[in-house]
């Protein structure tokens, strides 16, 4: 059964995730090259503050390729009301975890790429001494936070239905009011505390708050 | 009160005598006279603002409640909650925990027998709730200042920082040998921020201390010779030095994790040297190449950390993809 | 005989008005069970209640003996179901839908499915978003039919067919039937095309099931009386009366359920005379139980 669910999930997707690998090994690439990286022999602090977009770059490359890969098969079910998965002798949650598992995988392939993107980038410059690449390591943080935000993604969608934009955007501005009343108001705490809880370790955000580097000491 | 419009009034004062028209003003007859005059408003403004700050230490704010805490008095001048007093116990005993964990029983004695003033304060803009958090009995405007509700951690985190304070006073050649920059609580990996700017620098004398060269690393943190070594060969960076002080403050946390309260008694005696690294090393019980040793061998081991695959963080997001899809199967659609 | 369908008040509502109120029905084991009623009665909603699709306020629900919506995963590997809109998955193509359906259903039968590709005309790699209703259709019903379920449950599974298609649809039905004796439940306001095949009726309207009779009883029991000098009372009548329309001053016609030909003693007692009694077809018995449900009369011009 997995199986089959699988075979879906690639046939109905492989075109975003192929988009998806081709950007992620192309972002370091980019990165060093955007940032005026031209020499193949740059020093420490030049290739340092030369990759300091990566982050940013693979964050939001895994926060909305991973919210494409979730919402997506939702719709094409959506399109028939759900009707054939509700029909299949299988409880809801199970192939309700069939599905994200399936696009989970697909997960995989985009990470595998910029892991060979952090390679060839890498590849195209002269290390300085003292200076190492991980680009296994960056290529693990993509990974981790493209399920995370996949699994956020994926929870909304199927909570939400149909109103999921119309929730995230409320789920995007009320806290955005709120903070901005709290801070007008002088009660900071509030808005922090969350911003703690969402953001730092072991909250559920905290990936993404972690230092994203593909060459360091 | 604040002092703000005294300061304000003071920095247009001064702004008006360095026009020329107001000399005529002031009744000068030469340049220098008018300097002399600007100095003696000068003087006298300051004059002002130190009875202003005087006045203001002999006031009594109103004592609300004190508690000792593990050897530890804090005053309360402001109206806390019973929350806040938990969280100001429990920073305390956080910061003697931490002590007594990292560099041995008796380490903690940095803190015991401090008394801690608490306050409420403005900020600037008059809005954040915030509360003043002093050494002393006397509150003073000039305190650390951190959020309301108070927390157990920013307790910990002042507390701490006076402890790193009080040790380096008593040393003073290690003080200005780190420029007086030293935190117990190290929740920013300085030496692996050490490291990077070891790595990072203009200077090869550093980057070669990075790779393990005990002798570069002897040039570098000679305190006669800090910013002379770019002579020769290096860039000078704009800034003029390129090894910040928190380098040669994670010096002192590795003589620290050698020797522990051994280097806390022995900072306190008199010293004979001025060489900050010799004084460590003996505090600690090694030899200087020792000390530097065991220095470059953590800041490459704390270098390496970044390598290492973030299975905690790996975990957690584990957990909470577990949270999300729970809570995606359990509405069926309709 | 265990009934393969048994609901019992089974009520259901989305927002405020009651879609379903009060409905009881029984369909047994091995019947072929038509579902009649106009567009909007709430056929399909009663269905996607009994697959355990929705659930339902209030009521039970018993398919193939078990509890709807709660095990309606184990119910539904015994259940060959045909929607009335297209349900599968519009990007896969017929060989892929068929392997998919296969994955889910372990009676799912290859060589049966292969020839009922070839007999319903269907090429393997064409794809489902290009098929037409007719080919959707048939499509659906292979993938059905293949399942070798006890029971079927299909929804308008003809609607908007063309002849050749519908009858090609109903004989394949009817065939796997004779063969494997399953239970079907079908769904449909195309009613001479019911009265072929079912020998249970059910008809319902507004929510409600308005009869549930035996095709036979369905057939031969309703009829249109003509009646002279009619009673005014109907107290004790051994019939049920659909509807009663006058036609001029002392002439009324009544459609009535449950006609016997002993039955005209009833009228000459009461002083009333029977003039004729007249035969309906399925549909002009379909109109009026439904009439009579809606209690829907005509008074003499």
């Amino acid at each position: 059964m997995f199986a089959m669910i699988l075979r879906t999930q690639w046939a109905w997707t492989r075109v975003l995730v192929a988009l998806l690998a081709l950007i992620a090994f192309l972002t370091p690439v980019f990165a060093w090259r955007i940032s005026g990286g031209n020499d193949r022999a740059p020093g420490a602090m030049q290739l340092i503050k030369g990759l300091v977009l990566l982050g940013p770059m693979l964050g939001f490359l895994a926060l909305f390729g991973s919210f494409v890969l979730a919402v997506y098969p939702w719709t094409i079910d959506a399109e028939t009301k759900h009707v054939y998965p509700l029909s299949l002798p299988i409880t809801w949650s199970r192939y309700v975890g069939m599905r994200y598992f399936a696009g989970a995988l697909t997960l995989l392939v985009p990470a595998l790429a910029l892991y060979v993107g952090n390679r060839f980038a890498v590849s195209m410059i002269t290390l300085p001494p003292l200076l190492q690449a991980y680009p296994g390591t960056l290529a693990f943080r993509f990974l981790l936070a493209a399920l995370v935000a996949y699994s956020a993604s994926f929870a909304l969608q199927y909570l939400a239905g149909r109103r999921a934009t119309i929730v995230a955007l409320l789920l995007v501005l009320v806290p955005t009011l709120i903070f901005a009343a709290a801070e007008l108001a002088g009660a900071r705490g509030f808005g922090d505390a969350v911003g703690r809880f969402l953001f730092e370790w072991p909250g559920p955000f905290s990936v993404f708050s972690q230092p994203w580097v593909l060459i360091d000491v | 009160m604040s002092d703000r419009p005294l300061r304000h009034a003071a920095a247009l004062v001064l702004a008006l005598t360095c026009l020329t028209p107001c000399a005529a003003a002031l009744g000068a007859q030469t340049a220098a006279e008018m300097s002399q005059r600007i100095h003696a408003m000068q003087d006298s403004l300051q004059a002002t603002r130190a009875r202003y700050d005087a006045r203001r230490a002999r006031a009594t704010l109103p004592l609300n409640d004190s508690i000792v805490t593990d050897g530890v008095t804090v005053l309360f001048h402001a109206a806390l909650a019973a929350r806040d007093r938990a969280a100001v116990r429990q920073g305390i005993a956080d910061a003697r925990s931490l002590l007594d964990t990292r560099f041995g029983a008796g380490a903690a004695k940095l803190v015991e027998g401090t008394v801690w003033s608490i306050m409420s304060v403005a900020q600037f803009d008059g809005r954040a709730p915030t509360a003043g958090f002093v050494e002393g009995r006397v509150p003073r405007e000039r305190s650390r200042v951190v959020g309301m509700p108070l927390r157990a951690e920013d307790v910990e985190d002042v507390v701490l920082q006076r402890a790193a304070h009080r040790l380096l006073d008593r040393a003073p050649v290690v003080a200005a040998f780190t420029a007086g920059t030293y935190d117990f609580n190290e929740q920013d990996r300085p030496l692996y921020i050490a490291q990077k700017m070891l790595a990072l620098s203009a200077s090869s004398v550093a980057r070669r201390c990075a790779a393990g060269a005990i002798g570069a690393c002897r040039t570098i943190l000679d305190s006669h010779a800090a910013d002379q070594w770019f002579a020769a060969t290096d860039t000078v960076p704009p800034n003029g030095r390129a090894i910040p002080p928190g380098v040669k403050a994670s010096v002192l946390g590795v003589a620290l994790e050698l020797g522990g309260t051994r280097v806390i008694d022995a900072l306190a005696r008199p010293q004979a040297s001025d060489d900050a690294v010799a004084i460590l090393a003996d505090a600690a019980g090694v030899t200087p190449d020792s000390l530097l040793h065991s220095w470059t061998t953590q800041l490459q081991a704390a270098a390496t950390e970044t390598a290492a695959p973030p299975f905690p963080l790996a975990a957690t997001a584990a957990f909470w993809c577990g949270i999300f899809l729970l809570a995606a199967t359990r509405r069926r659609p309709q | 005989m265990t009934d393969a369908i048994r609901i019992r008040d089974l009520t259901w509502r989305a927002g405020k008005e009651f879609a379903l109120r009060d409905l009881s029905m029984t369909v047994p084991t091995g019947a072929i069970y038509g579902f009649l009623g106009p567009n909007g009665s709430g056929k399909t909603t009663t269905i996607r209640l009994m697959l355990g699709m929705l659930a339902p306020e209030h009521g039970t629900i018993d398919v193939l003996g078990h509890a709807m919506p709660k095990f309606a995963h184990r119910a539904l590997a015994k259940i060959g179901y045909v929607p009335e809109v297209v349900h599968l998955y519009s990007r896969l193509t017929v060989d892929e839908a068929m392997r998919f359906h296969k994955a889910f259903f372990a009676t799912f039968d290859d060589a049966e499915a292969d020839r009922l590709r070839r007999r319903f005309g269907l090429r393997e790699d064409q794809r489902i978003g290009a098929l037409s209703k007719g080919e959707s259709g048939k499509l659906m019903m292979l993938l059905a039919l293949s399942q070798r379920a006890e029971l079927l449950v299909l929804d308008e599974p003809t609607d908007g067919l063309d002849p050749v298609i519908r009858r090609e649809v109903l004989s394949a039905l009817v065939e796997y039937v004779d063969v494997h004796q399953a239970t079907v439940f079908i769904s449909s306001h195309l009613v001479h095309e019911q009265e072929r095949i079912c020998d249970w009726v059910g008809v319902m309207d507004g929510g409600r099931m308005v009869a549930e009779l035996p095709m036979q009883e369905f057939r031969s029991g309703i009829k249109r009386l003509r009646v002279l000098n009619a009673p005014p009372t109907r107290d004790a009548m051994p019939f049920s009366v659909l509807s009663r329309d006058e036609i001029s001053l002392h002439h009324e016609d009544w459609v009535v359920r449950g006609w016997q030909p002993e039955m005209r003693e009833w009228f000459q007692r009461s002083g009333a005379e029977l003039r004729e009694i007249q035969d309906l077809d399925l549909e002009d018995s379909f109109v009026e139980l439904l009439r009579g449900a809606r209690g829907v009369t005509t008074e003499a011009r």
